[in-house]
């Protein structure tokens, strides 16, 4: 089914008889009402870009939270070192 | 008697008695496998992060060493290298024998050093080694078990493969027996 293209969704537009007006050019299946139900469709679309924004932000910062981690563990056990040293034979 | 091994020493406090202070963290543990005893400790400084202490300590320095803590007079029993002995002043680093092969003088792999075991308390005599068998599991050899010791291998006497113990409590008594056989005591 082909989808209407939508020229507005600014919400709360409404004709002189108080129904809400259509923005579509041409009309789509349910006439004027296109807008109305495409309208939060495209709020949750946005809405979820900025979702999935957040979430590689947390997924980053736990990667650099581990990778820090991970080289601060290596970088402490090379300072304390340590080891079982045998000396040289005098005999 | 309280056995201990190498790995359980290294990373104690060393804790003064005379005034109680925390003032290093062992770092190497030192041993002469000739004298078969510890000649000393090298040292960390205490904190978090903090790196290597440039002071030993000589096992003549030492007043005991327990599970939890390596005691000393005071904390001029830290000495700078220059004034150690020269085997823990300049420990020769190469001769870490933690992963050394250990082989018979037939020619045989009993497996790696995986740790050394002391006899602690005021004396600190080595009494053997801890060893990971070439199956993956432990198992202890007395000392002076090894003709040789370099940074890569420890040469045993073949007879060596008879005292292989699976657990501290049957090295203690090998070690007496083994000594024996050797005639060293």
């Amino acid at each position: 089914m082909r989808q209407s293209p939508v020229l507005s969704t600014r919400p709360g537009c409404t004709d002189r008889g108080g129904h809400q007006e259509s923005h579509t050019a041409g009309g789509g299946q349910f006439g004027r009402y296109d807008a109305v139900w495409r309208q939060p469709e495209a709020e949750r679309y946005r809405d979820s870009i900025l979702v999935m924004d957040a979430i590689d932000w947390l997924i980053l910062v736990v990667i650099v939270l581990v990778v820090v981690a991970v080289a601060f563990v290596i970088i402490r056990r090379k300072r304390r070192g340590g080891g079982v040293i045998a000396t040289k034979d005098k005999g | 008697m309280l056995l201990m091994t190498a790995s359980q020493i290294r990373g104690l406090p060393v804790v003064t008695v005379q005034g109680g202070e925390d003032v290093a963290e062992v770092r190497d543990v030192i041993y002469s496998p000739e004298a078969g005893r510890l000649v000393g400790v090298t040292l960390n400084k205490r904190g978090f992060l903090a790196g290597r202490s440039r002071d030993v300590l000589p096992a003549e320095a030492i007043h005991a060493i327990g599970q939890d803590a390596v005691m000393v007079l005071d904390e001029s029993s830290l000495v700078a290298p220059e004034d150690a002995p020269e085997d823990v002043g300049h420990p020769a680093t190469e001769r870490n024998v933690l992963e050394d092969d250990i082989l018979t003088e037939g020619g045989a792999s009993l497996g790696k050093v995986a740790d050394l075991v002391l006899l602690v308390g005021s004396s600190g005599e080595v009494v053997g080694y801890q060893i990971e068998k070439p199956g993956g599991e432990r198992g202890y050899i007395p000392l002076p078990a090894q003709l040789s010791v370099s940074g890569v291998a420890l040469v045993v006497p073949n007879m060596t493969e008879e005292f292989v113990q699976d657990d501290l409590v049957g090295l203690g008594a090998a070690v007496d027996e083994f000594r024996a056989r050797l005639g060293l005591t």
